[in-house]
């Protein structure tokens, strides 16, 4: 039967050495195991690779090889489910964090939460974003709700991750960890993939908008004069969508 | 009847629309045929989308797919069938094409082009899946012949035998990858003009001509399909036959692996238009 040929191969390919004999391979001048190895090794680098295009960070900041290393691991545990690469490895981010061989490197994580981030941004769906000119048709701007574009994230850290991706990018020489931690916005502003730092009070107001918050409570707090500079910094600049 | 006037002369050879290139196309436009597009890399929006249709405005595309499962016992999954058929619609593509091979397993990805057995089980389950893209594009799909890399013990039905009852069955056409012919010629003994002889030659709407790798494993070699070079002289030949029997195809360089420059790429479609124009000639003369 096909598909316990098909369930077969797939388990020879995700390393599953007894599956092979059941595939009813004519071996000729090599073994039906080494038949099998050729599609088991293109699947193994062709997805490592295409992993390692989706985290350029991490693969500076770690090297090809221990790079590598993890997206195998990875890819045992979480394959893809989406036919686009561009879309594999939403998990590894914290697959990376709880991995003992990144464990020295307490940044890690949140350096392929940045990669992931600018990933997003890149290739997100294109849909229609809250303007100016929706926000003046509006009666009562402090109960709008918005919903966030599918390419907006924010990404808190305890570290400095601009230093460290400039520092592995050979644009800087070095990084302390005492340097401090940094708030994120990554998203697709004007067609191109953008990326801020934020302060404080701007992070905890896009959190709130992100998290369904009214514009009135996102500014609990907030000094008044703030609003214009939050409202065409960041909401008014592709990051939300236009139906909300 | 001159060959320009049937239009055979007009169609040059076209080549991947690969991002290295993406600049460098939009900014020289040098004269191609088409340029392909492989589906599953413009999933989404973004710059990659904006900048395809640019392309779209100075090129022909044909949409090449390399994920829909079709030879899979899997259903062909419907998100990503709708979303294939959005970009058919958005590109209006000259042609649209997948393979005979499967990738998708338990809801799982496997990446890669993976062989089926050449039985009636499988013929009944690409028609099957071949009749679902077809009906919700509403247009006939071209079908690839793959490379393979093993033979199944219970294949029943020739390679040649098999791709023909394929495109009888649900009135695809065929894209013939002569690259793939040459490549399972080498590992499996398969003669490929064996396998061109078998097809209807009305039902072969394009050709693929591609570089391949000879691994040495030490006590055997093999050859992998790696579209990573230029294409070898031995499938320049089975090309040049190709176009004897399949006159009206069109015809595409592909190289998916350490691309090259622009230019060597543009070398190989030029060769290609010299080798389909002789061959025109040959079979208008004769």
């Amino acid at each position: 039967m096909l598909a316990d040929l098909q369930r077969d191969f797939a388990r020879a390919l995700r390393g599953d050495a007894l599956a092979v004999p059941r595939l009813g391979i004519d071996a000729g001048a090599l073994n039906a195991e080494r038949r099998v190895a050729v599609y088991r090794n293109h699947h193994r680098i062709s997805l490592a690779a295409a992993l390692a295009a989706n985290f350029p960070t991490v693969v500076k900041v770690i090297g090809e090889a221990a790079f590598q290393s993890l997206a195998l691991s990875f890819l045992a545990i979480d394959p893809p489910r989406e036919p686009s690469l561009a879309a594999y490895g939403a998990g590894f981010p914290a697959f990376v964090e709880s991995d003992p061989r990144s464990q020295s490197l307490v940044y890690l994580g949140d350096v392929a939460r940045l990669d992931w981030a600018l990933n997003v941004a890149e290739r997100a769906d294109d849909l229609p974003t809250f303007t100016a000119a929706c926000l003046a048709k509006l009666e009562q701007l402090e109960a709008l709700r918005l919903k966030p574009h599918p390419s907006l994230t924010l990404v808190s850290s305890l570290y400095p991750l601009l230093r460290i991706r400039d520092v592995a990018a050979g644009l800087e020489e070095g990084a302390s960890l005492d340097d401090g931690g940094v708030a994120l916005m990554i998203w697709r502003k004007a067609g191109c993939p953008t990326c801020v730092v934020l302060d404080h009070a701007a992070f905890g107001f896009m959190l709130a908008l992100v998290n369904g918050q009214t514009l009135a409570e996102a500014t609990e707090g907030l000094p008044p004069e703030r609003l214009p500079e939050l409202l065409a910094q960041f909401v008014l600049s592709d990051a939300f969508l236009q139906s909300f | 009847m001159p060959l320009d006037s049937i239009g055979l002369m007009e169609t040059r050879a076209g080549i991947g629309w690969r991002s290295p290139h993406h600049s460098e196309l939009l900014e020289r436009r040098p004269r191609l045929g088409f340029l392909e597009v492989h589906a599953e890399n413009h999933m989404g929006g973004g710059r990659r989308t904006a900048v395809l249709e640019c392309a779209r405005r100075d090129y022909p595309v044909s949409i090449h797919g390399v994920g829909l499962s079709l030879g899979g016992v899997e259903p062909v999954d419907g998100v990503h069938l709708d979303w294939f058929a959005e970009l058919v619609s958005a590109t209006d593509p000259v042609l649209v094409s997948e393979h005979v091979a499967w990738c998708l397993q338990d809801g799982i990805y496997l990446n890669d082009l993976l062989p089926l057995p050449y039985t009636e089980e499988a013929l009944d389950v690409l028609t099957r899946n071949i009749d679902r893209v077809q009906g919700r594009l509403k247009r006939a799909i071209l079908m690839e012949n793959p490379s393979t890399y093993l033979a199944f013990t219970h294949s029943t039905i020739p390679e040649g035998a098999f791709l023909a009852e394929m495109a009888r069955r649900s009135g695809c056409g065929l894209l013939l990858d002569v690259n793939n012919l040459y490549v399972n010629e080498r590992n499996h003994g398969v003669p490929a003009r064996v396998v061109m002889a078998a097809l209807d030659p009305a039902s072969v709407a394009e050709i693929h001509v591609a570089g391949h790798h000879i691994a040495d494993l030490g006590d055997a070699t093999l050859l992998i399909d790696d579209h990573g070079s230029t294409v070898a002289d031995a499938v320049w030949n089975l090309y040049r036959e190709a176009i004897l029997r399949f006159p009206q195809a069109r015809t595409l360089v592909e190289w998916d692996s350490r691309i090259p420059a622009l230019d060597v790429l543009l070398n190989e479609a030029a060769k290609a238009d010299v080798h389909r124009a002789a061959m025109l000639e040959l079979r208008h003369a004769g």
